[in-house]
């Protein structure tokens, strides 16, 4: 059993990785037609995947209204507006326009999910005055740069000389070459990794000892 | 309760400060005309030499968390394919919050734009995987997707005439607030060699500037600057369209004033901090 | 009506009661219900904030929900699984389409695999389902990452740093540029070398490097505030636009939803809070009197 458990997920991970990797240097039209099957089947997995979190979702939830535990009635506005959304979609008009699963997120979920992002228009600002201190060069490069990029960003910023070609140039120059330095240490590190999983070094995805 | 407004004081301030400007400013109105940076032209520029009815692609890599940025950006580049008579092919692999949003805003604009479903332009679903959809669709677009959004299979509509794959469509434009941007660089760019544009918000920007110098990306619209940018280059070529009030006029261009007041305000807010705190270290040297 | 949404059938829209006038202004309604509760966040942590977030957390769920069956596992899986067996759930025959082949069970077999994760003594089956995962993705990636992030950014180093003109003229802002962005990649490169002390002749090298980070992360600090207060923008917008009487053409009229809703949502948030400082004020009391008897 142990080897069903640790062994196979290995060889499919090494199976599935190499294979990859060979087909990338095949232009044969069947290497071609290998890497369009796998990349569909990858499509689907990871759709049902995605199904993961809501399953333990719904355990969390159900575990904090069992145990009748602090903030145990807001876990129950959760699953009643989960349990309503999942019934809008028995509609027979479930994702076209006009059916109510697709009111409920025109008129729940979009304007909720905008509007938490657009609360850190307020906690940026907050941010900006409290730490953006000139404590040293480093620190005065920092905010000195911030103040140049923010005012070269709006129309404002046309109006005081040298902004907007300072602006631009910051972004040409040293930003390209501090981005460019940080991508090499980013893609040694994921290729690195990658290599890992596919010799069954990196075993985290496994999950536990079991 | 005195303690609490003690301690809050500080940062209850800033909030409203940001609010009053925020809404003074909107209520005030008017729109700004922005000269658009080279980065953001050549994207432009490149959509405004294809003749007509070349296929475009655009991935439509956005939620509601992000559309107040690119849904301005979207609306304009739609606004010059339909002035260019080019056919516009939309899909997604960022979420599947996006169709919907792509959806509505297609819908909206090609209304105003009198273009027909199907004929100047399709709507493709979400494909989940990352480059993994991109990857396949460089083998064969029916495979990843033999029917459209509304279930019509894709090889009946005429938009989809001589298109099988990803490297038929000579630019995509790619609109995303996440790191598919990566995807499409790795698997159309590296993989099929396919000419990549980006239209990305303003925090995804500044990771993607390394990219046009290698020309692996032709141009990038960042934020709702890049938005406003191409609204006037828009409006510059398109005399009707300057004339109209409607959203592809300037979504962008409407808030730019507010932008640039509350920028002006994040920076003097900087300025007070930055006064408060030597005149502090000043007391405590004395 | 589960049986439709396993069918292979397109049912026939009817006229949408959803789409009508009155749905529109409730959609509106509920729009500035929900943004308005929760910008209180502002205020702080709070009864009607906690309410719109436990809201959207389920809408979202149940969304995700039916967005994965209708964008993938109903037309990629399911409908083709039946097309290969030759009839639906229904038993309604179902013709061959083109690329539907047997292949289909290798990521049929992986999904249920995944699925059995909830199931406690086959949870060890999702493994081979994440296996696959890792393993395709890291197979595909790694060749193109090299490619995309190493070769072509590397081959942008090694482009004479001598800038021209179109009319072939020398360019000293080209090229002065071009030899900064040089030296900014081995410096911050050398920043993050930690084998090597920064001491002696790296020390100058990684501390141009800070400079050149501190620069790139300003740059990143300014287009954040940027994207930031845009999105703060469309929202207040939004609220401006549903303070009115009436509708702009084409738009459901709100009758001053975010006035009202204002009104609504302050007055929750206070009653709410008063509440709140009574009952803790109250349990302490009750507290210290347990105490009393036994000190």
């Amino acid at each position: 059993m142990g080897h069903l458990k640790r062994t196979v997920p290995l060889w499919i991970a090494f199976i599935f990785g190499v294979g990859l990797i060979i087909q990338y240097f095949v232009p044969h039209p069947i290497s071609q037609k290998a890497l369009g099957m796998t990349q569909k089947w990858l499509v689907i997995v990871v759709f049902v995947a995605l199904l993961l979190g809501l399953g333990s979702l719904l355990q969390s939830h159900l575990r904090k209204i069992k145990a009748q535990s602090a903030g145990w009635g807001y876990s129950v506005v959760t699953l009643t507006v989960l349990a309503l959304t999942v019934a809008a979609g028995f509609h027979p008009n479930n994702d076209k326009p006009g059916g109510p699963l697709l009111w409920a997120y025109t008129n729940a979920y979009s304007p909720m999910s905008s509007t938490m992002f657009s609360l850190l228009g307020f906690f940026i600002a907050s941010a900006a005055f409290r730490a953006f201190r000139a404590r040293s060069l480093e620190a005065t490069l920092l905010l000195c740069t911030a103040v140049i990029v923010m005012l070269g960003q709006v129309p404002l910023g046309a109006y005081i000389p040298g902004v907007s070609n300072i602006s631009a140039w910051i972004l040409g120059v040293p930003l390209t070459a501090a981005k460019r330095a940080l991508t090499f240490g980013v893609a040694l590190g994921s290729i690195a990794t990658a290599l890992r999983i596919i010799f069954g070094i990196e075993r985290s995805y496994l999950g536990g000892s079991e | 309760m005195t303690d609490e407004l003690r301690k809050n004081a500080t940062r209850w301030a800033i909030f409203a400060t940001v609010a009053v400007v925020v809404v003074v400013s909107l209520l005030i109105g008017g729109v700004s005309d922005f000269k658009a940076t080279p980065v953001v032209m050549k994207v432009y520029d490149t959509i405004e030499k294809m003749p007509a009815g070349t296929p475009l692609l655009i991935s439509a890599d956005f939620d509601p968390g992000s559309e107040a940025e690119l849904e301005p950006m979207l609306r304009a580049i739609l606004a010059q394919c339909w002035r260019k008579k080019l056919r516009v092919v939309v899909m997604s692999i960022c979420s599947v919050n996006s169709p919907p949003l792509a959806g509505r805003i297609l819908k909206e604009s090609a209304a105003a734009h009198g273009a027909v479903y199907g004929t100047d332009f399709v709507q493709f679903g979400y494909r989940a995987g990352g480059s993994a959809p991109i990857l396949a669709l460089g083998q064969d677009w029916f495979a990843v997707y033999p029917k459209d959004l509304n279930d019509t299979p894709s090889r009946e509509l005429p938009v989809m005439k001589g298109i099988t794959k990803l490297t038929d469509f000579p630019l995509c434009l790619e609109i995303s607030a996440v790191s598919t941007i990566d995807y499409w660089i790795l698997a159309g760019n590296a993989k099929y060699g396919l000419k990549l544009a980006l239209g990305v918000t303003a925090v995804m920007a500044t990771d993607y500037y390394q990219y046009l110098a290698t020309g692996q990306v032709v141009g990038i619209i960042g934020g709702i600057a890049g938005a406003s940018q191409y609204e006037s280059l828009t409006r510059r070529d398109d005399l009707k369209r300057a004339s109209e009030s409607g959203k592809d006029g300037g979504l962008a261009s409407s808030r730019m004033p507010t932008q640039s007041a509350i920028h002006v305000a994040v920076v003097l807010l900087i300025l007070i901090g930055n006064i408060l705190y030597f005149m502090g270290r000043r007391k405590a040297k004395a | 009506m589960i049986l439709h949404l396993l069918a292979n059938t397109d049912p026939a829209a009817p006229p949408t009661f959803w789409e009508g006038d009155a749905m529109s202004v409730l959609g509106v309604w509920a729009s500035v219900g929900f943004t308005l509760a929760l910008y209180t966040f502002l205020y702080k942590d709070n009864a009607v904030f906690k309410f719109a977030e436990h809201v959207y957390v389920g809408v979202t769920n149940g969304w995700l929900l039916w967005q994965a069956w209708f964008a993938s596992v109903k037309p990629d899986l399911v409908y083709p699984l039946g097309r290969l067996i030759g009839h639906d759930v229904l038993r309604r025959p179902q013709a061959l389409e083109e690329g539907d082949t047997w292949w289909l069970l290798v990521p049929a077999v992986f999904a249920t695999f995944m699925l059995l994760r909830f199931i406690p003594k086959a949870s060890w089956l999702s493994r081979w389902s994440f296996a696959f995962i890792v393993g395709t993705t890291a197979g595909t990636q790694l060749p193109l990452q090299v490619q995309a992030f190493l070769f072509r950014q590397m081959g942008a180093m090694l482009d004479s740093p001598i800038k021209h003109g179109e009319d072939g003229g020398f360019l000293f802002m080209g090229t002065l540029s071009a030899i900064l962005l040089f030296i900014g990649v081995i410096s911050v490169l050398a920043y993050f070398v930690f084998a090597v002390e920064h001491k002696g002749a790296v020390r100058p090298v990684a501390r141009t490097g800070v400079v050149f980070l501190m620069i790139a992360f300003g740059a990143h600090f300014g287009y954040t505030v940027m994207g930031r207060e845009s999105l703060l923008i469309e929202r207040v917008q939004f609220l401006i636009g549903s303070s009115m009487a009436k509708g702009a053409e084409n738009e459901p009229n709100p009758h001053h939803a975010t006035v009202w809703l204002l009104i609504a949502v302050v007055a929750a948030v206070v009653v709410l809070e008063v509440l709140r400082v009574k009952r803790e004020a109250s349990a302490k009391v009750e507290a210290e009197a347990a105490k009393g008897p036994q000190a």
